[in-house]
């Protein structure tokens, strides 16, 4: 027994290391990626675009839970986005009379006479409406159906060729979506999506701090790093520009952003075709800090839940391809808490009955904890680094030193955080009461066209 | 063993670790180090800005404006380039001949030259503003020409921008024949600056590319000609309208309204009205409504009456547009009963609140 607990501490120990090299390989790429980014340096052009007919439409989405302060607030703050041709989409799943009638207050509405496709199968739409005032805004009734069905309807309900999805957990800028379409337009044949946005800023205290390294880490791998052999996948905070068309080809939304886009990879892949889904690495949206531990957990646990909800339905959603494009999550945010906490518990069990020594605790800790320091205060530094023109000494200094207390109590915590988050979520038919429809996996459905 | 991998591990986390350190080190003190010399924090802006405004208000007092572009280069052209697209006319002028006088544009002339593409880049940036000047063009010579045929695209598009300002219609010709074959973006750059020139490469650039065998040249054409929204001199649409490529189709329906109306343009639009694809109806439609088409009234109370949505509203807008036939034609309609009733009866209103009656 002794010699067995030995044994899995040593293996486990050399497994994480392992995993740490590579995670710091490709935060290396992710560096070198960004500092390309940077030198290239790009022209803004948004002035010109803002006038330019030439410019296609995009239309906005928001799908509110209730008609609070906060979900009517989103809904303003998509429509005073800087651009020339945007529609903001909002649909309303299911809501109560007095909801309803918060809304027709907010945007004076009056029924609409546009007609409601079904390209995408979701619940029934009870009614349309547009404002009377001069904006641009078309607020969906329909029938209850989940959030997901509700994406869904407001694809179908969308007249403009490009879709845009702004989170409402994130600090985004009016002129977001012109400066995510330029990168677009460059090449609109090939480009089927853009993700863009920045690590959240580090505040004053730990947790905030802590919270910066998380999301710093998530935007320097999902964006950067990916994105050299055209796997970008969204990070927390980020901002999505994506072809309807693709979306609609997509079979719709099976969850949130991270789905769908592991979707187009598969469908792009599947075809065979060139198709570009972009990074674009500007401070155009950014989550918003934490500055309490529950904020921490529940943006770790919702970022988690995505990744455990298209790490589960990987192969429905893109076939083969799926696995190809999730492992580097799966090891990282799946994997590695498993075995650290596994470790852990072996060591102490370990220590105390006197099955293994110090060296081999020191081993483990050297591998989890040691090399977590490490990860930590490498991306810090290497995000300054890719940035030679505009570093900034405080925030590298506040998180290359929040690398030390991180690892040093929240790591083991938050591993707990990520083990109680990775679980299959709910039946597609609960997320999604209106899409009845089975998923084929791309390396299906991509032979009746490309993305 | 344990104690041969713990060796091992402590040594490349040590490594790793002091590799870090002494980035963080050279990052911080390089950072701080600009922050406190103040690089890039454009210190002198506002002074120079001052500087330049009382030298184009018409002050000949150089002394501040040379100290500036001596001690504070690079933050002085900052600020020279920031009136580009505030100055025009004679003001513009000034201010070109000024960075002529102090070797600006000579300097940039070599610097277009750099191997280094970023370099290369800036320079015709810059010079893309100066170039509105003779004095400068004539020092920039061949460079322009020669740059649109540069690799990298963000050297061809200042270089075509430059070269739209000298006006002269060979340099129009091929920055128009450049934009018909380059990227979307490209194109809206360059359609904006090209505008201001339509009337003269409507005379034969334009003709040259529509009359082209390359498909996509033509709809990237036809796209720029629409994005103008201006009155178009030329002729021949109708052999666009009728082309096999649905693409050219849709692009010359968007441009219909914008071109002279021929009897034949005139009856492809009324075919279109009647045959067409629900998006061509409802192009047709909205051209037939600009142009007051009295022949479309009963093909856009068809569309009304079985269109989809965006085609019924649109061909309720276009009868709306026509009193009094069109408003009788929505009157009937609206007596109905089904959504085409509604859409007609919500368009008669918004025409019939526009004219006051």
């Amino acid at each position: 027994m002794a010699l067995a607990a030995f044994l899995a501490i040593q293996a486990i120990a050399i497994l994480l290391f392992a995993f740490g090299i590579g995670e710091f390989l490709r935060l290396v790429r992710g560096c070198l990626v960004l500092r390309r980014i940077a030198r290239a340096g790009r022209q803004n052009y948004t002035a010109v675009l803002l006038k330019s007919p030439l410019v296609p439409p995009v239309s906005t989405i928001a799908v509110p839970p209730d008609a609070s302060n906060e979900s009517v607030q989103f809904a303003r703050r998509l429509l005073e986005l800087h651009y020339g041709k945007n529609e903001v989409v909002i649909v309303l799943d299911g809501p109560s009379e007095d909801e309803m009638s918060v809304w027709h207050e907010e945007f004076h509405l009056c029924p609409s006479t546009r007609v409601i496709g079904q390209k995408l199968p979701a619940a029934r739409v009870r009614g349309v409406y547009e404002s009377k005032d001069p904006i641009r805004v078309v607020v969906i009734d329909k029938e209850k159906g989940g959030p997901v069905d509700a994406w869904n309807a407001a694809v179908n309900a969308c007249t403009s060729p490009v879709i845009g999805l702004l989170d409402p957990a994130a600090d985004f800028q009016p002129d977001i979506l012109l400066r995510l379409i330029q990168p677009m337009l460059e090449a609109i044949d090939e480009t089927v999506a853009i993700c863009g946005g920045v690590p959240a800023p580090p505040g004053d205290n730990l947790i905030s701090r802590i919270g910066a390294l998380e999301s710093l880490r998530a935007w320097m791998i999902r964006g950067a790093a990916l994105s050299e052999r055209n796997r970008t996948l969204p990070f927390p905070g980020s901002a999505v520009l994506v072809k309807r068309s693709s979306v609609i080809q997509a079979g719709g939304f099976t969850a949130g952003p991270l789905e769908l886009f592991l979707r187009l990879h598969g469908l792009g892949m599947a075809a065979g075709k060139p198709y570009r889904i972009l990074f674009h690495p500007e401070a155009v949206s950014q989550s918003r800090r934490a500055t309490t531990r529950a904020e921490l957990q529940s943006q770790l646990g919702r970022d988690q839940r995505e990744i455990a909800s298209a790490f589960f339905r990987r192969v429905a959603i893109a076939g083969p391809f799926g696995w190809k494009v999730l492992n580097i999550l799966f090891y990282s945010r799946a994997l590695r808490p498993w075995l650290e906490t596994l470790g852990y518990l072996l060591a102490i069990v370990g220590l105390v009955l006197k099955w293994v020594g110090v060296p081999a605790v020191l081993f483990l800790l050297l591998a989890a904890v040691g090399m977590g320091i490490v990860l930590s205060m490498a991306a810090a530094v290497l995000r300054e680094f890719a940035e030679p023109n505009s570093p900034d000494d405080r925030r590298l200094t506040a998180l290359f030193f929040a690398a030390i207390p991180e690892n040093l109590g929240y790591r083991q915590l938050r591993n707990l955080w990520l083990i109680a988050g990775f679980r299959p979520s709910g039946s597609l038919e609960k997320a999604n009461r209106g899409k009845t429809k089975e998923d084929r996996p791309p390396a299906v459905s991509a032979a009746s066209g490309s993305v | 063993m344990i104690r041969i991998e713990l060796s091992v591990a402590g040594c490349l986390l040590g490594l790793y670790t002091l590799f870090l350190v002494a980035l963080f080190f050279a990052l911080r003190s390089r950072a701080s180090g600009r922050r406190q010399r103040g690089i890039g924090s454009k210190n002198f802006t506002p002074q120079i800005r001052d500087a330049l405004v009382d030298y184009l208000s018409g002050s000949n007092d150089q002394t501040r404006i040379r100290e500036f572009a001596r001690s504070h280069r690079s933050e002085f052209i900052d600020a020279l380039l920031e009136f580009h697209g505030t100055v025009g006319g004679s003001a513009r002028d000034r201010l070109c001949d000024l960075a002529l006088e102090l070797s600006l544009v000579q300097n940039w002339c070599q610097e277009a030259a750099s191997k280094d593409r970023l370099i290369r880049r800036q320079a015709y940036t810059r010079l893309s503003f100066v170039c509105a000047y003779e004095p400068c063009r004539r020092v920039a010579g061949d460079l322009l020409q020669e740059a649109l045929k540069d690799a990298d695209p963000e050297v061809r598009l200042p270089a075509a921008r430059a070269l739209v300002q000298s006006g002269r219609i060979d340099g129009l010709t091929r920055v128009f024949q450049l934009a018909v074959s380059q990227s979307l973006l490209i194109r809206i750059l360059l359609a904006e600056d090209l505008r201001r020139h339509a009337t003269e490469l409507c005379e034969h650039a334009v003709p040259q590319v529509l009359m082209g065998d390359n498909p996509r040249e033509v709809v990237a054409a036809l796209q720029i000609l629409v994005a103008w929204e201006r009155a178009l001199p030329m002729e021949g649409l109708h052999k666009l309208l009728e082309s096999d490529n649905r693409e050219i189709r849709l692009e010359a329906l968007r441009l219909a309204k914008l071109v002279p109306l021929t009897p034949e343009t005139r009856s492809a639009l009324l075919r279109f009205l009647r045959e067409g694809d629900e998006e061509e109806n409802t192009l047709a439609a909205l051209t037939a409504g600009r142009l007051r088409l009295q022949e479309a009234l009963p093909a856009l109370a068809r569309c009304l009456r079985t269109g989809g949505s965006e085609l019924a509203g649109i061909a309720a807008s276009a009868l709306s547009e026509m009193p009094p036939k069109g408003w009788q034609t929505l009157q009937q309609i609206a007596a109905g009963e089904d959504s085409a009733a509604i859409i007609a009866s919500a368009a008669l209103d918004r025409a019939r609140r526009k004219a006051g009656v």
